[in-house]
């Protein structure tokens, strides 16, 4: 053996060495394959002491990139990991960060209990090293992930709880906050409200000139003037997001402004929503996010449907009742199933649209729903008597 | 399959059967056919029937090709009008109209096979995409253990959770790899699917350089990344939830044969979750599982062994290995020298591959002397010696790089990546890279923008436990 080269040293020289040449990977807008190498470099890179310093600055830098790529297992796997090493070394600015990002991954995990835990951490941490963003972080982050399960008035506290602890200056919190204000109103029908919360994070987030953000704060806000009936400014609104986000190929975001934009044309300029749904369609689709994806292909249904193309509607809102049965949530299955019922009579399948309204009758009577159920009820009469008409006419 | 190749009559048959009875009867031929899995994929979550989907399409193409044929199988076969009928009304004789409609049948066909060929290519590249690249370039002596695999996988009442189980190097991954690609070629499986498990790293522990991973962890990485390869992106549910996920794999896997490998289960602490899982997944899916160790306590895990090579295979392989890295020793010499090699090394494959590759730069006679000392050791020793000798017999530069491989990701890295790691220059780091290729050390992916390297995980086991040693 050559007496010069001594493996055990030298393979923590070529540790650190990786490590760094991952740091440089990082710094230069990485590639799925150097993303590898830096998973693996992080993985070697944890174990090794001298390693900390650059791990810790490769987790600083990757961490907000987990919230957009695929692989959420892999990410949240190599988090948590990289948690456990900050923890045992107590470097606890980058728990804090982990802690927080973690509860994000478990959140677009749809784990909204795993996410509170998370951010109840992250949160506990910032209290005591007295870090007075990070407790803003994580009172919002709560506020929204509580908002995600319909706990409006838990949810509306967390911001309360913030509020005291921001400055003006923050104006990205400040900007978030009233996002997920607003986004609590429309879950409560408050859509005057909603409009309100959301023009206030246009006007915080103008103040950091970051036109995607400034977008994402126009997509909202054409949210809010659709269920106002403002037609025309949620149509510009959505027109003038789109136009940014499709230069800055932020998926997320303008996935939603196309089916905000599809929604709100679909019954008078049908043919245009179909085009703006189907984009939305397709980007749901990659980005995984099946509540969407469920929502979008009934909005597709109702569109098919306006223009007369039965058996495409079929389609779109049996997928649309097929999603929404899956993930239990019956009054949206439901509504599906009349606008499946509806096209199917519209198609002569008198006796298939029968057995969906007598199926979807006994699915309302055994769910007993607290809220839309005499609205459902009387959608399906309405397709009942749609039948009927036909049938004696 | 050739696009432009003529279809068989037997596809005709196919169309003209479907159209005559319309959907009532399906033929075998149109059973199999590609175009007809796929549509089956896309209609599961839509109450369709696939042939409608493919019969409107093709329609719609012909009609845009030729409409006055479109017209006529629209009114004989869709309408049920006679011929007397349809003559008159296109203002045809009756021979004319039936001479029409076959040439739209066949048209009608063409189109079809058209579709199906491309179908039948998209196909294998999807699923040859999944598996991972294969490490060698031929195999011997696997001939009779493929074929039992084969015949079990495809046996209509054949084990549906099959463990192959062997020692490391033996070949386990490279006879799962041949069956899958002979599978894929037959199309025997609606699809395929692949999943490497990884164990985790643990630095500097004096036990063991590899942790085996938890199996709850396991699970959600198993099916994390079947719903990827087998239900594409928008099999994947967000939010994500592993009951979510399973039931999506199991509506598909329950409906559509698929034919799924789990690699490496021996590095799991447990396996008796995945087990319970699997076998909800399974009929008409099989699963085919490899792993060191057997798992005889499972009395549904039908278990076969990957045998080591027979002295015959065991020359040919050498052999094989003479004219591919150019080791003249092994095309000169008689089949009793090589003979010796068996009896030294055992029908291992890797084993064998590792002492072939110190021919170039050692006699046979040194090699086989050497070999003598760790006669009567058990595999794993007679391995820790190979790569020992291997290791001493390497110049500086090529140890550094060798050592360097194990931080490179599993499925291989570039050479950039080990000049940053080693400090080497570009130059050394390939010379040394040659050598070690050639000794069978690292393997070599070209690539036409980036050649990737890697070693094999016995290579990077033995590398971190006995090189955290050997200092």
């Amino acid at each position: 053996m050559n007496p010069s080269l001594e493996p055990s040293s030298t393979f923590r020289v070529y540790v650190l060495r990786n490590v760094e040449y991952a740091l440089q990977l990082m710094r230069q807008s990485p590639s799925a394959s150097d993303l590898n190498v830096i998973l693996q470099a992080l993985e070697f890179g944890m174990q090794l002491d001298e390693a900390w310093p650059m791990v810790r600055e490769l987790f600083i830098g990757l961490a907000p990139r987990a919230k957009r790529s695929d692989g959420v297992i892999l990410w949240r796997s190599v988090m948590r990991a990289g948690l456990e090493q900050a923890q045992r070394r107590q470097d606890d600015d980058v728990v804090l960060m982990l802690e927080y990002h973690v509860g994000l991954l478990c959140q677009r995990m749809g784990r909204f209990d795993q996410a509170i835990q998370h951010f109840q951490r992250t949160l506990a941490l910032a209290q005591s090293k007295k870090e007075r963003l990070w407790q803003v972080r994580s009172y919002q982050r709560l506020g929204y992930a509580l908002r995600s399960q319909g706990k409006w008035r838990q949810a509306e506290r967390m911001l309360l709880l913030a509020q005291p602890l921001m400055t003006e200056e923050d104006v990205d919190e400040q900007g978030y906050g009233w996002l997920v204000l607003g986004a609590i109103r429309l879950g409560q029908h408050r859509w005057e409200e909603a409009y309100q919360c959301f023009q206030r994070t246009l006007i915080y987030w103008r103040r950091v000139a970051d036109e995607e953000q400034l977008a994402e704060a126009q997509v909202n806000l054409g949210l809010a003037a659709i269920r106002r009936g403002w037609a025309t400014e949620a149509e510009m609104r959505l027109r003038s997001a789109i136009e940014v986000l499709e230069r800055s190929q932020a998926p997320e975001p303008l996935a939603v402004a196309y089916m905000n934009l599809g929604m709100l044309l679909e019954h008078n300029r049908a043919e245009e929503a179909l085009d703006y749904l189907l984009k939305a369609e397709k980007l749901f689709r990659t980005m995984q996010d099946r509540f969407r994806l469920a929502r979008v292909a009934v909005n597709l249904g109702r569109t098919y449907y306006a223009l007369d193309r039965w058996a495409d509607a079929i389609h779109a809102f049996q997928f649309g009742m097929n999603l929404w049965r899956e993930l239990k949530r019956p009054s949206k299955e439901l509504n599906a199933a009349v606008g499946l019922a509806a096209s199917y009579a519209r198609q002569g399948d008198v006796a298939r649209a029968r057995v969906i309204i007598e199926e979807g009758m006994a699915t309302l009577a055994q769910a007993r729903l607290e809220v839309g159920g005499g609205f459902l009820e009387d959608m399906f009469e309405q397709v009942l008597e749609m039948i009927e008409a036909s049938e004696s006419g | 399959m050739g696009m432009n190749k003529a279809y068989p009559s037997t596809w005709l048959d196919a169309v003209k059967t479907l159209l005559q009875h319309r959907g009532r009867v399906l033929p075998d031929e149109w059973e199999r056919a590609q175009i007809v899995r796929d549509a089956t994929a896309q209609a599961l979550e839509k109450d369709i029937d696939p042939t409608d989907i493919l019969f409107e399409k093709a329609m719609a193409e012909l009609e845009r090709e030729h409409p006055h044929w479109a017209q006529i199988l629209r009114l004989r076969y869709w309408d049920g009008e006679t011929l007397a009928a349809i003559g008159h009304r296109v203002n045809r004789s009756q021979a004319s109209v039936h001479r029409d409609l076959q040439a739209a049948m066949e048209r009608l066909a063409h189109i079809l096979w058209r579709w199906e060929c491309r179908a039948e290519d998209a196909f294998r590249r999807a699923q040859y995409a999944r598996l991972e690249p294969s490490t060698y370039d031929q195999l011997f002596g696997v001939e009779s253990s493929l074929a039992a695999l084969e015949r079990n996988v495809l046996a209509a009442d054949g084990p549906t959770i099959m463990v192959l189980t062997g020692m490391g190097g033996i070949g386990k991954t490279s006879l799962a790899d041949a069956l899958c690609r002979k599978l894929i070629v037959k199309r025997a499986f609606a699809a395929f699917g692949w999943v490497s498990l990884r164990p985790q790293i643990s630095l500097w522990d004096e036990r063991s350089f590899f942790r085996p991973i938890s199996e709850s962890q396991a699970l959600e990485q198993i099916f994390e990344r079947l719903a990827q390869q087998l239900l594409g992106p928008e099999g994947v549910s967000a939010p994500f939830s592993l009951e979510n996920l399973l039931a999506r794999l199991a509506h598909r896997l329950h409906r559509m044969p698929h034919f799924i490998v789990i690699d490496n289960l021996e590095i799991l602490d447990g396996i008796a979750a995945l087990m319970a899982e699997l076998k909800r997944l399974a009929g008409p899916t099989r699963f085919l599982i490899t792993s060191r160790v057997g798992h005889f306590e499972d009395p549904d895990a039908y278990h076969m062994k990957a045998s080591p090579l027979d002295r015959e295979a065991a020359i040919a392989l050498l052999r094989h290995e003479g004219r591919r890295r150019n080791i003249r020793v092994l095309l000169e010499v008689g089949d009793d020298l090589l003979s010796t090699v068996y009896d030294k090394v055992g029908g291992n494959p890797l084993a064998l591959r590792l002492v072939a590759g110190q021919l170039h730069t050692h006699s046979l006679s040194t090699v086989l002397d050497d070999l003598a000392q760790a006669r009567g050791r058990s595999v794993t020793r007679l391995f820790a010696y190979i790569y020992r000798r291997a290791w001493e017999n390497l110049e500086e530069t090529e140890q550094s790089v060798l050592l360097a491989m194990p931080l490179l990701p599993p499925e291989g890295g570039a050479a950039e990546q080990l000049i940053a790691i080693t400090g080497l220059s570009d130059e050394q780091v390939h010379d040394a890279l040659e050598t070690l290729v050639q000794q069978n050390l690292v393997d070599h992916y070209p690539a036409p923008v980036q050649s990737r390297y890697a070693v094999h995980h016995l290579t990077r086991t033995f590398l971190q436990e006995q090189a955290a040693r050997w200092s």
